[in-house]
């Protein structure tokens, strides 16, 4: 009971908190951990580039759009709830917990970005 | 989150109400201000119980109604623009190498296809490939024959049992009217079958033999991802890539489903062509049938006052 009531304070108080600025806040700490993941995922596709010759119009668009400033915010929120979740998964009694945080409205959130920016440009790459 | 609090707030109200009418039969014996506050505390109480149950409940989400698709530039998006029908013909080929190995296409007969996407000989020499029952001979044994222009293009299974069971309890759609049957039309498609992400969002758990795409309500679809890049090589010679198949099949089944669009549109325009031409010139006859109404001149000339 008393857990809720903080939480709900805790949800009022993030109404006025501008998002972003809490954000920078906490990107060296969450990426502790990422640092790593991020730089092998970058040269895996750095080598499917130099691989394959046509690429996918839509994946490449998509790729531009993660790289503008709001596809990167939108990114650093997922990977935040990421490190969340998989920080709860870890913990004991996981499996027993009523209530499982997904990232479900923050991968939402990225993709619907990406498609609104995406979208657009796609069919006149194609023939 | 909005109604809840609506909701708690008319709790609170029909308390209030109910207790003050006791009171005025109890001859006001008990202190109204106290009644307010215990009122008041009521209703924070029920707000809060219904804020912790709303923390729980997982009703109304954004992944239950999945996510919207966004709008492409379809050929046929224009008032006056009609399908690529070179589209529908690598389309129909991508049908056929990759989505006919489960969807059926029902309603859609061979014939249709003869100048739209292909010409008569080669719907002929497609149609023949497959076999049909044909009548039986003399003494009453069921025969097959190669298929022609008027049998209806067949489906991979005999019937839905067979259909489910050979998806593990899926059933894949009939494709003859799915862009018409889903909110989105071609753009929720195309984002279907381009949208699957490389893994689902952290914490989303799914049903066994089910694969996740964020367009499909609920996120959970028995269908995996089929299209992948080079998967079929188009006879004139496009580069086969996912959103380029994604794209022709999607406008093969938009043909599918509306195969009267261009010829509508044709209609249309003939339409407006003439009859707003006869509106106008009604508009000119009608000058002349009133003329002689509008011109008439009626005059009244008063009986001289007797003296």
């Amino acid at each position: 009971m008393l857990s809720t009531i903080v939480d709900y304070i805790e949800e009022i108080k993030d109404q006025f908190v501008p998002i972003i600025a809490k954000a920078e806040d906490e990107v060296e700490e969450a990426n502790d951990g990422d640092d790593d993941d991020d730089e092998d995922e970058d040269e895996d596709e750095d080598e499917d580039e130099e691989e394959e010759e046509a690429k996918d119009q839509y994946d490449e668009l998509r790729e531009e759009c993660l790289q503008t400033d709001k596809g990167k915010a939108l990114k650093h929120h997922y990977d935040e709830c990421v490190a969340r979740v998989q920080m709860q998964k870890e913990q004991p009694g996981y499996e027993d917990l009523e209530n499982k945080e997904d990232c479900v409205e923050e991968f939402f959130h990225l993709q619907h970005y990406m498609d609104s920016c995406a979208a657009p440009r796609l069919f006149s790459k194609l023939k | 989150m909005f109604s809840r609090s609506i909701l708690s707030r008319m709790v609170s109200k029909t308390t209030t109400r109910q207790v003050s009418t006791i009171t005025g039969k109890t001859a006001k014996s008990v202190n109204n201000k106290f009644l307010i506050t215990g009122a008041a505390l009521t209703g924070i109480t029920a707000s809060g119980l219904l804020y912790a149950e709303s923390l729980t409940a997982n009703a109304m989400t954004a992944a239950e109604h999945g996510l919207h698709s966004p709008e492409f530039d379809w050929p046929q998006n224009g008032p006056f623009s009609t399908f690529d029908h070179a589209s529908i013909r690598r389309g129909y080929q991508v049908y056929r190498e990759v989505c006919a190995a489960c969807h059926s296409l029902d309603r859609v007969a061979w014939r249709t296809l003869v100048g739209v996407s292909h010409t008569n000989s080669e719907v002929k020499d497609m149609a023949e490939e497959f076999e049909y029952d044909d009548e039986p001979d003399d003494n009453g044994n069921p025969k097959k024959r190669p298929g022609k222009l008027a049998d209806y293009i067949p489906g991979p299974y005999p019937n839905e049992q067979a259909a489910r069971a050979a998806n593990q309890g899926a059933l894949p759609p009939d494709l003859s009217l799915i862009v018409k049957a889903r909110h989105g039309g071609s753009d929720y498609i195309f984002s279907l079958l381009t949208g699957y992400p490389e893994d689902a969002p952290e914490g989303v758990t799914l049903p066994v033999g089910s694969n996740y795409n964020p367009y499909f309500p609920g996120g959970s679809i028995a269908m995996g991802r089929v299209l992948f890049d080079d998967l079929v090589e188009y006879e004139d010679g496009t580069p086969a890539t996912t959103s380029q198949m994604a794209k022709d099949v999607t406008q093969f089944l938009n043909w599918c489903s509306e195969p009267e669009h261009d010829e509508r549109k044709r209609q249309g325009l003939k339409a407006i062509i003439i009859l707003s031409s006869l509106y106008l010139l009604s508009v000119w006859v009608k000058k002349f049938k009133w003329a002689g109404i509008k011109t008439r001149k009626f005059t009244y000339t008063p009986p001289k006052p007797r003296k």
